[in-house]
């Protein structure tokens, strides 16, 4: 009996110690990825993992939990402790724009940012047989029949477009789509006039099965400088998504600061590099957490005005 | 020609092999487990081929997708614990079969039938791909509506003794589909403030509850004050053993499922349960002993499995020809070409011949391993059966949920899970349909979905309406049809 007590005793001592002598990460991180299993974003957060696991020497442990483009993780994570133990993956929009619609109880500043780890290309895409080339030949069209339909696929894109609508002042029909996948069918099979998407149009412009009219990225697509921004075509609005690092809200500052660090070294890993250029077709982006946040208010401050402008 | 010899030759390697039967030993593993199901089989390779090479890493995702197919089918015959909506409409007669002590019968029907549904339209992918691709492009909103109201017209013949408990069940169904964020205006509907019901109630975690709970339970209950069942405890193995001849007395009902799940494969949106159902539907409508069916008739589980694995083949039309994935599994291969560098679309024949020519030699390949393996496992699946239940019935509750916490994403899902296990006894108890509370639950977003998408593109220009002249012939045909319908009800019911 005396000799159990020695070890509890021991193992308690052990127990206690360690923190005094243990740099963080002593145990493995759960990582929470806001996105279902298996697509694009799933993908890029699955690499930076295993490029976490190098840099930090422990254990990442990825869980899934998607819903409402990254809203259901940001909740969560929300209620989590901020000891860099459990750190999340979503997008920019998740904290720049969803909160603005008021439908989701968190804010910028009920979260703590690690990095922007790199960006996501957006683009209005129209059939390869739409009776328009460009943008302007859009509203063109537009103006001409009195509307024009278009396949939206998340409140964002809509509301975008809702703003466009109301500064040429043409009718636009608004589609809604479940996925990029079911609105490049609606434009390739030539049901609507317009549809937005992700960097999965871009292959297919250049096969010359659908036509790209403009970006909604601010700097517009580097390899196609002949697709027009919505910056350059006259509006002020921008579409800057880009994935998301983020933790609890006063996260314990050596941790963040040392998963920004690994997160910094992650993004300039080659398999990260492959896939973000040549696989998913994104942009290479980096930010630090500060920055991160910074860019977050400046875009939501953009939002805000246009949501002003479509309720008007 | 050339290409096709080497792509060939690729599938053949040891690597491409061995991957291959990888993947349909995970498909069949995960997809019997219940509570698990062929997208959670495909979730969890994905992160395995990430460092495969590109034919070795799709060719196994296929086979989890085919493996899981069967797999799926096992939970339902034998424990009618299906793991994925469609597999309901495969305990209608696989699960009695089963009970009156013919499980591996039950099994064999599946694993041939589905394999003869696989490869039919694989054949046609193979063959026909980048036509079928144009004019499944066609079909847009307008079609689909006109497809899923006359589908619906059809499938009410499943309702059961009453009509109207049938039709509640599906309207009950339909109703709860409608939680989640509006899909035109983005405010969320019947969430209570539960940001995890945005993007609707998860399915599986409902389909477990409805289907797989109750039956758990009843069995537990069952247990504790019966014997086992007595003929599946003295079943002979000789009289369970099906000879291939007999299954060949089953084509008319697996060439129609493979007909419809082709179809229904090839046009994105529409899904494995349609597809499952209407097969079903069809082929009680042309039995010659429609009262047989659901009572284990082996037809039923021919015209179910053949659907939903032909519907997986066909799939891969939009998917490889335009980059759209028809469904769940569909999307996450699309997820996994783009992690191997390879872009779907309208030119992935000629800049990646090899890589596609060498998925088709994959795919059939997956056929004869799913067929094989299958059929090595059959005496071992069915020995499931003879566990006790009240052994093998508490590990299948716990299975299921954890299949749904780790899937679903936490103890949200878990409590729906049980909450809907509630709903699905006193559906049980009070013969109402809860078969028919699935289909209103998968079908429900994507009729309110298509028909809204509908009505927006025709609001400005009614007269477009003629430019859908396809559309147009169906919703003409459905009164027809739900006439021809009653009156075989009604012959039933007086005769």
């Amino acid at each position: 009996m005396k000799f159990i007590k020695h070890i509890a005793a021991a193992t308690a001592a052990l127990t206690f110690a360690a923190p005094v002598f243990a740099e963080y990460p002593e145990k493995p991180i759960n990582f929470i990825v806001g996105f279902r299993a298996g697509g694009g974003s799933d993908a890029a957060a699955r690499i930076l993992a295993a490029e976490l696991e190098a840099q930090l020497g422990q254990k990442v442990i990825v869980e899934n939990k998607g819903g409402a483009g990254g809203a259901v993780a940001a909740q969560y994570i929300m209620g989590q402790k901020p000891d860099g133990y459990t750190i999340g993956f979503a997008v920019n929009t998740t904290f720049s724009y969803t909160p603005t619609t008021g439908s989701v109880p968190y804010g910028i500043d009920d979260l703590d940012y690690i990095a922007t780890t790199h960006g996501y290309r957006v683009v209005y895409t129209a059939p390869k047989d739409a009776p328009f080339d460009d943008w302007a030949g859009m509203i063109a069209t537009a103006k001409e029949r009195g509307w024009i339909n278009y396949a939206s696929i998340i409140p964002l894109d809509r509301a975008v477009i809702q703003y466009v609508g109301k500064k040429e002042d043409i009718a636009v029909n608004i589609v809604p789509t479940r996925g990029g996948s079911a609105a490049r069918q609606a434009v390739l099979g030539g049901h609507v006039d317009l549809g937005f998407s992700g960097s999965n149009a871009l292959p297919m412009y250049e096969d010359g099965a659908m036509k790209i009219i403009a970006s909604m990225n601010p700097g517009g697509i580097s390899e196609h400088p002949e697709i027009p921004t919505l910056e350059t075509l006259g509006y002020d609005v921008i579409m800057n998504d880009a994935a998301v690092f983020f933790g609890p809200k006063d996260m314990d500052a050596d941790a963040r600061a040392k998963l920004e660090a690994a997160l910094a070294e992650a993004v300039k890993s080659e398999a990260f590099l492959d896939f973000v250029n040549n696989k998913f077709r994104g942009v290479e982006r980096y930010l630090t957490g500060a920055e991160t946040k910074a860019a977050l208010q400046a875009d939501a401050a953009v939002y805000i005005e246009m949501n002003k402008v479509i309720a008007e | 020609m050339d290409v096709i010899i080497a792509a060939f030759l690729d599938a053949l390697s040891l690597t491409t092999f061995l991957s291959v039967i990888a993947g349909v030993l995970i498909g069949i593993v995960i997809g019997a487990i219940p509570g698990l199901n062929a997208p959670m089989a495909m979730a969890v390779a994905i992160p395995l081929t990430f460092t495969m090479a590109p034919l070795a890493a799709i060719g196994m995702l296929v086979g989890v997708m085919k493996g899981g197919g069967f797999g799926g089918a096992i939970g339902a015959i034998l424990l009618n614990t299906p793991g994925e909506p469609h597999s309901a409409a495969t305990t209608l007669d696989g699960h009695p079969m089963a009970r009156a002590g013919k499980p591996r019968r039950a099994l064999q029907t599946a694993l041939y039938s589905s394999v003869a549904g696989d490869t039919c339209s694989d054949l046609v992918l193979i063959l026909l791909a980048p036509t079928l691709a144009i004019y499944a492009l066609k079909a847009g909103p307008v079609e689909l509506s006109a497809i899923l109201i006359i589908s619906l017209t059809l499938i009410a013949s499943l309702s059961g003794r009453s009509l109207a408990k049938g039709i509640f069940a599906a309207a009950l169904g339909a109703f709860l589909a409608t939680v989640g964020i509006d899909p035109e205006t983005a405010s969320p509907r019947f969430t209570f403030g539960y940001i995890e019901l945005f993007d609707g109630l998860p399915l599986a975690a409902v389909a477990i509850g409805v289907l797989a709970v109750p039956e758990i339970i009843e069995r537990l209950r069952e247990g504790r004050t019966h014997r086992p069942t007595r003929d599946v405890v003295t079943m002979s193995d000789g009289a369970d053993r099906m000879p291939f001849r007999e299954w060949l007395s089953l084509k008319v009902p697996v060439l129609r499922g493979a007909g419809i799940g082709t179809t229904i494969g090839a046009m994105p949106g529409l899904g494995t349960t349609l597809a499952a159902f209407l097969s079903y539907s069809a082929t009680k409508r042309f039995s010659k002993e429609p009262e047989k069916l659901g009572t284990g008739a082996p037809e039923g589980i021919a015209a179910t499995e053949s659907a939903n694995s032909a519907v997986s083949g066909a799939n891969l039309i939009p998917l490889l020809t335009l980059g759209i994935p028809g469904n769940l599994t569909a999307a996450l291969l699309v997820g996994a070409f783009l992690i191997h560098g390879v872009t779907p679309g309208p030119l992935i024949f000629e800049r990646d011949a090899q890589l596609v020519y060498g998925l088709f030699a994959a795919m059939i390949m997956a056929n004869v391993l799913v067929l094989v393996l299958g059929s090595l496992g059959l005496r071992l699946f069915a020995l499931i059966v003879k566990v006790p239940p009240y052994l093998i019935y508490p590990i299948v509750l716990l299975l299921c949920v954890v299949g749904i916490y780790v899937s679903q994403g936490g103890f949200f899902a878990v409590w729906l899970m049980l909450g809907f296990a509630a709903l699905g006894w006193f559906m049980l108890k009070l013969e109402i349909s809860v078969v028919c509370f699935i289909i209103g639950l998968v079908l429900g977003p994507m009729i309110e979905l298509s028909i809204r998408q509908s009505v927006i593109l025709l609001s400005r220009n009614p007269m477009a309406i003629f430019d859908h002249p396809f559309a147009m012939v169906l919703v003409a045909l459905t009164p027809a049809v739900a006439w021809v319908l009653v009156r075989d009800r009604q012959r039933l019911s007086d005769g």
